[in-house]
């Protein structure tokens, strides 16, 4: 049976053929906000294993545990929730994980951050990278495109969702409007991928190619694809989204623009 | 010679060409299909026993997994044709047979025109076939409200019967022709939102078996009334939903698969071969599609041929998968040639049981002359 490792723990994969259908990396007594997390590491490890393990209550009764710790809030869904996320996208990637698994796990992540928020002290809104998402005109097909946003989301970048079915000129024009200099573009049809070469046609016609980042992604969408588009990158899943959105950004940082790269 | 009052005619002029109504009746490219024993129809009928290898008369050969792409080469909008399903007929199945396609799909439209008999908002665009704008299903209790007799017996399935019928005459047996529709899990994940349907699987696993109960009836339905047209051969059943892109094995094996095989069991008795087509990764669960009942399985460009031939080598017959875009759209008809030829070698096609197909749907924006290319490959194969 296959092995995954949840930060320190090392746990059955949730894959198993046969196994149980709501995989558990761990089991945590009912109580373990209270029981054997004396360390903040401790219950920040506990947390990121609940949203791991899709697990909503937990992932609520732990980050309920950080604030009567008086732990800091943010700190909590940083080194806590997010790490989570991080390792759930991990598993994404590795296709242990797929598209249910991945939305709950963000389900659980939202639970514990619900919890936390309003503990959190002030966050400059203005500080964090923001990127304009959306599915290109033709294709109504957004499950992926929510995936790379919550995923997105995470790790501390501000997603402007634009939907699905978006004419190429509005992702422009929001992204200026916005003041976003990252356009994500996906499509999960053969039939409307091509719609994103618009994107990239329209921008150089306007005169703004080098003014925007554009990432290209969805089922039939590849490197080779974005390449002959002109597209500055490509990216295969939702996390690997996250690292391409950080690397974007610290080429605009380069550029003197000084954009950040969410919590990366 | 005119094949319907409203259709231009075409006799006198040297032969159909895009941006034109497409002429029907007698093969306009003979030259493509050539001489060979077996007519299209038996060509693609034969590569459904995986045990009986290519005789040397060339492959079976498919255009269109969905429905669109003649619409979009015609420039005719689909909407356009809903008070017209002759002209439909016409303009599908000319241009399948205009390009030299052996199996041909009767049923564009269909998911569409299903779920708006039952309520849903349809959207249409010239660039696409038309989409789902509406969620159908939000509770349990929606799912109950659902009338599928009420959806089978509607103007528009209506609609798709006429096309069909029409097809079937102007075919006259010489292609395969299958009806196509969507497979009970795809058809359920499109009556809610897909993201409640997959959380659905972990969370709410009665909610989603009672809505899989709703899309079978109306699938195995749609098939049904679909299949009482006399003259067609077969049944294409697609399933993106179902792909390793968004489902684990696992989950498909619970989930997808039983309703794939509870569909094809009901339409068992009718006697005709089935084709199932899902899109994305499928290479992890190809092991479990003979339990379907399915006889050939239609693989995206994602998937390894070779691969696919180990696996299911001698237990199912399969088809594919020259990529849509790469290939068919961005190379020249020259390019397409040695890809499709690739795609074969991978293949092993001379051992039999294939037929060649694009990896997945069509864009409006591939070129007819590369299509051309892709069907005479298969055409010409001697193995």
């Amino acid at each position: 049976m296959a092995k995954i490792e949840c930060l320190h723990y090392e746990a059955e994969a949730p894959v198993s053929p046969g196994g149980q259908d709501y995989p558990r990396a761990l089991d945590l007594p009912p109580d373990a906000g209270r029981m054997g997390l004396e360390g903040k590491e401790s219950l920040f490890q506990a947390m990121a294993k609940a949203v791991v393990d899709m697990d909503e209550d937990s992932s609520a009764r732990l980050s309920e545990e950080a604030v009567r710790r008086r732990y800091d809030a943010f700190e909590a869904i940083d080194q806590g929730l997010t790490k989570g996320m991080e390792q759930a996208g991990r598993l994404f990637e590795e296709e242990e994980y797929f598209v249910p698994e991945l939305l709950l796990c963000a389900d659980a992540m939202d639970a514990g951050v619900e919890v936390l928020k309003p503990h959190i002290k002030k966050v400059d809104e203005e500080a964090k990278c923001r990127i304009v998402l959306g599915v290109i005109s033709g294709d109504t097909h957004d499950i992926g495109k929510n995936l790379v946003k919550l995923m997105l989301n995470s790790a501390g970048f501000e997603v402007i969702d634009l939907g699905r079915d978006v004419d190429p000129e509005i992702f422009i024009d929001r992204a200026q409007e916005a003041g976003a200099r990252i356009i994500m573009i996906s499509s999960l049809m053969t039939t409307t991928m091509e719609g994103m070469l618009d994107v990239v046609k329209i921008l150089k016609k306007r005169g703004l190619r080098d003014q925007f980042k554009v990432a290209v992604g969805g089922g039939p969408v590849s490197q080779a694809f974005a390449d002959r588009i002109g597209a500055d990158a490509y990216s295969p899943n939702a996390n690997h989204a996250v690292r391409l959105a950080a690397r974007l950004s610290v080429e605009l940082a380069g550029d003197g623009t000084g954009e950040l790269a969410g919590n990366l | 010679m005119s094949l319907t009052t409203d259709l231009p005619d075409l006799s006198g002029e040297e032969g159909p060409r895009p941006g034109r109504w497409p002429a029907v009746g007698p093969d306009p490219r003979p030259d493509i299909d050539g001489p060979r024993e077996l007519t299209p129809r038996e060509l693609v009928l034969r590569a459904f026993d995986p045990k009986l290898e290519c005789r040397g008369e060339g492959l079976p050969v498919g255009v269109c997994l969905g429905g669109s792409w003649p619409f979009f080469l015609e420039k005719v909008p689909f909407r356009d044709l809903l008070a017209d399903p002759k002209r439909a007929a016409a303009i599908f199945y000319g241009v399948n047979a205009r390009v030299g396609a052996d199996f041909v799909t009767v049923g564009t439209g269909a998911t569409a025109l299903l779920l708006q008999a039952l309520g849903a908002e349809i959207g249409y665009n010239p660039r696409r076939a038309p989409s789902i704008e509406s969620t159908l299903v939000n509770s349990e209790a929606d799912i109950e409200r659902l009338d599928v007799q009420k959806a089978l017996s509607s103007e528009g399935i209506r609609w798709l019967g006429e096309v069909a019928r029409e097809t079937v005459r102007l075919n006259a047996g010489r292609r395969a022709l299958f009806v196509s529709g969507r497979a009970p899990f795809t058809l359920a994940g499109q009556m809610t939102e897909l993201e409640v349907f997959s959380k659905g699987i972990y969370k709410n696993k009665a909610f989603v078996e009672r809505l899989l109960d709703k899309a079978e009836q109306l699938s195995a339905g749609y098939f049904e009334y679909m299949l009482s047209v006399k003259g067609l051969d077969g049944i294409f059943v697609a399933d993106p939903s179902a792909s390793g892109d968004l489902l684990s094995a696992r989950h498909f094996e619970r989930v997808a698969l039983p309703r794939i095989k509870g569909l094809l069991d009901r339409l068992k008795t009718l006697g005709k071969p089935s084709l199932l087509h899902i899109c994305g990764k499928t290479t992890d669960r190809l092991h479990l599609l003979p339990k379907t009942g399915v006889g050939m399985v239609s693989l995206d460009s994602k998937v390894d041929l070779a691969k696919g031939r180990e696996i299911l080598g001698g237990q199912l017959a399969f088809a594919g998968n020259v990529h849509p875009v790469f290939v068919l759209e961005d190379l020249s008809p020259g390019g397409v040639a040695e890809a499709t030829l690739r795609c074969l070698g991978e293949a092993r096609a001379a051992e039999g049981g294939f037929m060649l197909l694009p990896g997945c749907d069509l864009s409006a924006r591939v070129p007819e002359a590369n299509v051309a290319s892709f069907v005479r490959v298969a055409h010409d194969f001697r193995g």
